[in-house]
């Protein structure tokens, strides 16, 4: 059964059992791997959107990124979904497994960072509309959402746990 | 209103660790913990599952801060 360590950072491997360790494990390999997967395929998107910033809205020069992959880069992204969405489900089959407290926490965490990143979402394509600066980017929301679940998570931990 | 509780107590009159007690109510020794010092309530079921454990009334076991 799950026992949060540094703070709900972490959690006691030990306390784990058998089946708990090959859900968790397997969720945060196939994370870990789309994560990077989606690292990889948004380095444009991301140089690009902080080159506008910084520039006052000019256009970005070529990085190159996609190049390198050729025909495969729009599979970079299918395969960063698919490892993801494989992370998700373990997670899910591991929580589920879980007690009430680990649950409590949880839910706490990620109902009030998927609040915030929507609203934060909302208002960016709001305020884009008048093309002062370029619209919602889907990594430095997704960025925004791991703090803020990061932070929630802590606050559950130190609250209950 | 918080809920004032007497797991810590009814657990060591009959001499269990919090593991021994957490493996039989299905959770982990943290929450036995918690519930212990007042940080975490637990659920209805949790309370029924504990007061089976302890052979005794969940009101015997948890009561609201204030009442005597």
């Amino acid at each position: 059964m799950y026992e949060f360590t540094h703070k709900g950072l972490w959690f006691n491997w030990s306390a784990l059992d058998r089946k708990d360790k090959q859900l968790a494990g397997i969720s945060l390999a196939a994370s870990s791997i789309g994560g990077a997967l989606l690292g990889i395929g948004s380095t444009d998107g991301a140089y690009s959107l902080g080159y506008r910033l910084g520039s006052g809205g000019k256009a970005p020069p070529p990085t190159g990124i996609a190049d390198t992959f050729g025909a495969a880069f729009p599979w970079v992204f299918v395969a960063s979904a698919v490892a993801l969405s494989i992370g998700l489900v373990f997670w899910w089959l591991f929580s589920r497994r879980q007690d009430e407290m680990f649950n409590r926490v949880q839910n706490y965490a990620v109902g009030l960072s998927s609040t915030l990143t929507i609203a934060l979402g909302m208002m960016w394509a709001i305020a884009a509309f008048g093309g002062a600066f370029p619209g919602p980017s889907f990594m430095i929301l997704a960025f925004v959402d791991l703090v803020l679940l990061t932070v929630f998570w802590m606050q559950a931990v130190r609250k209950w746990g | 209103m918080g809920v004032i509780t007497r797991v810590n107590e009814l657990r060591l009159e009959r001499g269990w660790t919090q593991a021994q007690l957490a493996t039989e109510a299905g959770v982990s020794r943290q929450t036995i913990n918690s519930i212990e010092t007042g940080r975490f309530e637990p659920s209805l079921t949790l309370a029924l599952k504990l007061a089976r454990l302890f052979d005794t009334p969940v009101e015997s076991i948890f009561q609201l801060a204030g009442e005597s």
